[in-house]
């Protein structure tokens, strides 16, 4: 508790962030309310937690299945087109808190190829945690463009099946 | 017997790999012709789970891990894919609605039984003429669920990770003639991974991770739809998709809670965090390990401090040492239905979070003082 303690933890972990900010592997719940937030065009965005490159998200619907204490995690919709930045087997969303200002990242969910180094033979193999890992923060001007669903207070996802 | 089988399961996984095929989109000439009558079937369904390996592993590693028998191997092996039948139905509604005739095959088609005739890479190699004759349509839209189970990562025989749902899927569209692929969603891409929302190992019957393998299927179905129809799917579309599949009644008890009182939870550094800030804690506060005091409440064990008055309380999980997301979640949940009861209001939440972004404890700021109150579910002695 007494933070002299934990000065020597400091060091090794000054690059990482603490809290709800940060490129971080989160543990989610599952989202009671169903929401939802409509891409009407493609968004382009700068990927400054990734290659820097330019990026696009996907139109479509983002929907939110899980949630963690800060934020809730909205899934981008798969798909073929290999210029979104979520297509093929890269998966994800965008995540946004729910503290004022509210803030969006995007974020993946940890689906990476591993390689294969066992003895039976080389070959490419699925791996990753599975967690979800918090990226690039979006401007700010994605919470305009972004059409969220009314969030209903208390509607349980039984009642809206 | 079972590790000769798993062995060679594996080893067919590792040569597949080599030989996926890459995904096919569907021809923008398929959506001009709505005249194009489609016969939609699944493939024969996996009769049990599978448990997928990832990671580093030698033969001797998976002859030493199927022989633990993990339990996650267990609960693969208690699930069934009944879920994912009604993929068929989706599929011809969200059809129909685009304006095509589509008729669903009943049976799931065995494959293994249908004879080889082709193996011209943009030709399916089976031979299905006998749907096609059934059903009288042009095209054919074969659903599979290549297998279903848990995934864990491995480095050796050492698990790296707990298991997490899994569902491999494809879809394939074949036109009559020819047996030509019209649409594959791929072999590498249909593999969807669900965490597991709690704890996993819970002997028997793994509800847990069952529940995340059964969400896993539903999102390969959510995938088989949005890959044949892109930006064509519908709003409503998914509607069907249950990714609730599974859920536990003190999950989704517990989910309501928290995302009642955690709108927007400030927070605050677990590694700069000490007795007297961000908040003094002078009841049951220790210095090493923080919140020192054991309650139970409805058999959900916690661990707490407060302050002088009682209108802060820190909560922890009961263990300090291990995987705590799940046990300080239940730990706020009882907590905060507890203050309802006794109309104590959690004025503002603040979460204690560790580098890695998980959180450590809560503090809980009360309109009134809750401590004492707590401290009434007392376990142990100070």
């Amino acid at each position: 508790m007494n933070s002299r303690l934990w000065a020597p933890c400091l060091v090794f972990l000054s690059g990482c962030l603490a809290g709800c900010g940060g490129p971080i592997a989160r543990d989610c719940r599952l989202s009671p309310v169903e929401k939802t937030f409509v891409l009407s065009e493609p968004y382009e965005f700068t990927d400054s937690a990734g290659t820097g490159g330019v990026c696009l998200l996907a139109p479509g619907v983002y929907r939110c299945y899980y949630m963690d204490p800060c934020g809730d995690y909205y899934e981008a919709p798969f798909t073929t087109k290999r210029e979104y930045y979520f297509s093929g087997n890269r998966r994800g969303g965008v995540y946004v808190t729910r503290n004022e200002p509210r803030e969006c990242r995007t974020y993946v969910q940890d689906n990476e190829i591993t390689h294969y180094y066992g003895y039976a033979g080389g070959g490419g193999q699925f791996g990753g945690s599975g967690k979800f890992v918090i990226l690039t923060k979006l401007p700010e001007d994605f919470l305009g463009l972004a059409k969220f669903s009314p969030v209903q207070e208390g509607a349980s996802h039984d009642e809206n099946q | 017997m079972r590790t000769n089988r798993m062995v060679v399961v594996l080893l067919w996984a590792v040569l597949a790999a080599g030989c996926a095929t890459k995904p096919i989109p569907v021809s923008p000439e398929f959506w001009g012709h709505t005249e194009t009558k489609v016969a939609i079937a699944i493939a024969s369904l996996p009769q049990e789970g599978r448990v997928y390996r990832e990671g580093h592993q030698g033969l001797l590693d998976m002859i030493i891990t199927n022989a633990m028998d993990p339990g996650e191997a267990r609960c693969a092996r208690m699930l069934t894919a009944e879920r994912f039948a009604n993929i068929t139905e989706i599929f011809r509604r969200e059809l129909e609605k685009a304006g095509y005739k589509c008729v669903v095959y009943s049976e799931p088609i065995e494959l293994e039984a249908a004879e080889e005739v082709s193996h011209d890479k943009d030709c399916f190699d089976r031979d299905l003429s006998g749907v096609f004759q059934q059903t009288g349509c042009d095209t054919l839209m074969l659903l599979q669920l290549v297998g279903f189970g848990t995934a864990r990562t491995y480095y050796g025989f050492t698990p790296q990770s707990d298991p997490k749902g899994c569902a491999v899927v494809r879809g394939l569209m074949i036109a009559r003639s020819e047996n030509e692929i019209l649409w594959d969603s791929g072999r590498k891409e249909g593999m969807i991974r669900e965490p597991v929302i709690g704890p996993w190992a819970q002997e028997p019957d793994y509800p847990n991770l069952t529940g995340a393998v059964e969400r896993a299927i539903e999102k390969s179905k959510k995938f088989l739809l949005e890959r044949f129809f892109e930006e064509r799917l519908g709003v409503d579309a998914l509607d069907g998709i249950d990714m609730h599949a599974g859920e536990t009644p003190e999950q989704k008890k517990l989910a309501e809670t928290l995302a009642h009182y955690m709108q927007g939870v400030e927070t605050t550094s677990a590694v700069w965090m000490s007795c007297s800030k961000p908040y003094r804690l002078t009841q049951n506060c220790s210095f090493w390990t923080g919140a020192a005091f054991r309650i139970s409440l409805d058999g959900v064990e916690a661990k707490i401090a407060g302050s002088e008055d009682g209108t802060v309380v820190l909560i922890q999980g009961p263990k300090l040492t291990t995987q705590q997301t799940w046990a300080l979640d239940s730990a706020f949940g009882a907590i905060a239905t507890l203050f309802e009861k006794h109309e104590i209001h959690i004025t503002k939440v603040v979460g204690a979070a560790m580098p890695d972004g998980t959180f450590w404890g809560y503090f809980l700021l009360l309109d009134k003082d809750g401590y004492s109150l707590l401290r009434e579910h007392a376990v142990s002695k100070e």
